[in-house]
């Protein structure tokens, strides 16, 4: 239901929840969340352009949450990324585009109970509550091998992705 | 949550199982379903090998629901076309593999809640429930 993308930025946004009012660079977020440091500046970049997070450029600069956003639930979120549909939940599960209340598919009582308890995680959810869960920081595991989520390969890499803003 | 091949051997297998004591062809099959033919004749054939569906070649050939087909959950279907671990999740909404009841992530508890209504729906329909 959550695309990779939307569960990416999801996962971002905790990072920023935990860093408060900090700037925090790139390359730091990519190494604590494990994405892939080109995936995470277009991320950002979408979420900067909707004024969930806020930028700084230069020397200590790198991103952050706007305070407002907080209060925001993570629908918000998704329908950034995922678009209003949030990765087809709002279709019907067979597809069908006639499908409604008075011309139901066969599953269509039972999927709408399912929908309905995901837009209610969805509304219910704010970004502040994704921050890491106590205890989290010292259970971190090593990001998986891949481009961007060394530390040391990705602080080389973002620097310059940043001065290319 | 369910992939598109599997939610067209859904549809297939509704299509089937209203009509429980025929034989339809592939190209019935394909206008009610709109399936694209060489889909649709793959997802039959995977259907057929994992016993919900029979076929008959030639002359007044088709497809048919297989006798006890009806009786099975949908989620059987799903553990044929998506595999298991789509069918049985256990699986944090974030991906976060260090995520569980005593470590939650933000959607840990709503999450469950949507996986086990999820598992409900899949359980208790069976193929049979699909031909209303």
């Amino acid at each position: 239901m959550l695309s990779q993308t939307a569960r990416y930025a999801l996962i971002i946004l905790g990072n920023l929840v935990d860093a408060g009012t900090e700037w925090r660079p790139v390359e730091r977020i990519s190494a604590e969340t494990c994405v892939p440091a080109n995936y995470l500046s277009k991320i950002l970049s979408r979420l900067a352009k909707e004024g969930v997070v806020e930028s700084l450029k230069g020397w200590g600069g790198g991103y952050r949450l706007r305070p407002a956003s907080l209060k925001r639930p993570i629908g918000d979120v998704l329908a950034i990324i995922d678009g209003k549909g949030a990765a087809g939940v709002s279709t019907c599960v067979f597809g069908f585009e006639s499908c409604d209340d008075a011309a139901p598919c066969p599953l269509h009582d039972q999927w709408s109970r399912v929908r309905d308890s995901y837009e209610g995680m969805l509304d219910d959810t704010t970004i502040a509550g994704l921050r890491s869960p106590a205890g989290a920081g010292s259970r971190r595991k090593p990001c998986a091998k891949r481009g961007g989520a060394d530390p040391a390969q990705a602080s080389g890499r973002s620097a310059k992705s940043i001065k290319g803003k | 949550m369910i992939s598109r091949t599997a939610r067209y051997a859904l549809h297939v297998l509704a299509i089937l199982a209203a009509r429980p004591h025929e034989r339809l062809r592939g190209e019935e099959v394909a206008a009610a379903t709109g399936i694209p033919v060489n889909y649709l004749s793959k997802i039959l054939n995977q259907l057929r090998k994992a016993g919900l569906v029979e076929s008959r070649k030639g002359w007044g050939g088709g497809f048919q629901l297989q006798a006890e087909a009806g009786q099975r959950p949908i989620r059987d279907v799903l553990v044929i076309f998506d595999g298991l671990e789509s069918a049985d999740r256990h699986d944090c909404a974030l991906g976060r593999p260090a995520c569980d009841s005593e470590h939650p992530c933000a959607m840990h508890d709503e999450w469950a809640g949507v996986r086990d209504g999820f598992t409900r729906m899949i359980t208790a329909t069976k193929v049979a429930d699909l031909a209303d």
